[in-house]
């Protein structure tokens, strides 16, 4: 009986250790599974009557001026023409075309480009893993707990509509469209291809932009 | 081998606390191991064959021993991990990424079943099992997470085969589980098929 109970008790913790690690199994593999591409858009807005667009020729960098508090990372400007000549190139494909800003005659759309990157804190405790196979399963002991950091980038495309009127109190800026790059930062060659992969994302699933008629 | 084997599941049957009946009807106490594979808007969350099936089954059947009353408690995880496009909810938009998708599931029901046959062969039986799914659903993607749990309505349908074995009876079943929407989750639907012993 008391052998009986041992194999029931051992039966019971193995059970015990896959459900604890059976709740979220799957893990992280690479650090470009943290980007992730966002587009926003405002419902009352009508793309299809846009067809001009003006767009700065500068990456306005968010963090530029602000605290020290603020976990900011300087960003490079060593990608910014390529990322520019993406954004271009997506609004083109869409049929829009690009003319010079001038106040009397303003375009359809206001697109900007701006980047911002971060320090990002976590706090991860010990972990379970697999090892060997006279001992599948094991828990690092004692638990501990440690800090880690990461640095986050973000790209940002926004259009504004200056037609649309602004009576927001207090005033807001009438973003109709945004798309948003984010991911962990990596090597600066890698960072860039991502946005750029990424910019081409956010137009992508945003078919409403489309003001061809279908020609593309 | 055979005997370590044995001993397993009669542990197993110790564990729960099952003691012999002096009684004409009797408590079968079981545990169940098996498979499922969603389908519909549970496919559609989480499409994965899942080998994370685990069922807790106690029955308490009639002198004749073609009939059982008992209930049951389960626990099913579905995993997906996809790069997708998915509409935001609540504001007008999308979100592309790596997405990890779980659905934890735990059924609670009772349990009704007929058995066909001669009691001390194997027979088949079917079954009804009604009662409530507490089912979570959670979305990682980039560094943010999304959960939502909710309990649901729901019940699971049943068709067997029994294998009795001297104090034991195996038995391989199938079940479909459909459940009502609750909170912001519609209707989840997936069948599981189970391997289980039980002991009185």
């Amino acid at each position: 009986m008391a052998r009986a109970r041992i194999w029931a008790a051992s039966l019971f913790c193995g059970i015990a250790a896959l459900t604890l690690v059976s709740c979220y199994p799957g893990t992280i593999e690479s650090t470009e599974e943290f980007g992730t591409v966002t587009t926003l858009f405002d419902p009352a807005e009508d793309f299809s009557q846009n067809l001009t667009y003006a767009m700065a020729d500068t990456i306005v960098h968010i963090c530029d001026g602000a605290p020290e508090s603020a976990d900011c990372i300087p960003v490079s400007r060593a990608f910014d023409g390529q990322i520019l000549d993406k954004v271009e190139a997506e609004m083109t494909a869409l049929g829009y075309t690009r003319i010079a800003f001038d106040e009397n005659n303003p375009p359809d759309l206001l697109v900007g480009v701006s980047a911002v990157a971060r320090q990002g804190y976590a706090i991860i405790g010990s972990y379970c893993d697999w090892w060997y196979w006279y001992y599948p399963y094991y828990c690092y002991y004692p638990p501990y707990w440690t800090t880690v950091e990461y640095e986050t980038g973000t790209v940002f495309v926004t259009m504004v509509d200056p037609d649309r009127p602004n009576t927001a109190n207090p005033p807001r800026i009438p973003i109709v469209w945004a798309g948003v790059v984010n991911g962990v930062l990596s090597s600066a060659s890698v960072n860039a291809q991502r946005v750029l992969d990424g910019i081409g994302q956010a137009f992508a699933q945003s078919s409403y932009l489309d003001v061809t008629g279908g020609t593309q | 081998m055979k005997r370590a084997f044995n001993i397993v599941v009669l542990a197993a049957a110790l564990l729960l606390g099952t003691q012999k009946s002096a009684s004409a009807q009797q408590w079968l106490w079981g545990l169940a191991y098996g498979f499922a594979a969603p389908t519909g808007n549970t496919k559609d969350f989480a499409n994965d064959f899942s080998w994370r099936n685990f069922t807790v089954e106690a029955r308490r059947i009639n002198e004749n021993r073609n009939m059982s009353f008992g209930f049951n408690a389960s626990w099913n995880v579905f995993f997906e991990k996809s790069n997708r496009t998915s509409v935001l909810p609540n504001v007008p938009g999308s979100v592309t990424g790596t997405q990890y998708r779980y659905i934890n599931s735990w059924p609670i029901l009772l349990s009704a079943h007929h058995y066909f046959g001669h009691p001390y062969r194997p027979r088949p039986f079917i079954g009804l099992n009604l009662g409530a799914y507490i089912i979570e659903e959670r979305v990682e993607i980039g560094l943010v997470a999304a959960h939502e749990t909710n309990v649901h309505l729901g019940g699971a349908p049943e068709v067997g085969f029994a294998f009795p074995r001297g104090n034991q009876i195996w038995w391989l079943s199938a079940r479909y589980h459909a459940t009502l929407e609750a909170g912001h989750v519609p209707e989840q639907n997936y069948f599981t098929v189970s391997l289980g012993v039980t002991s009185h």
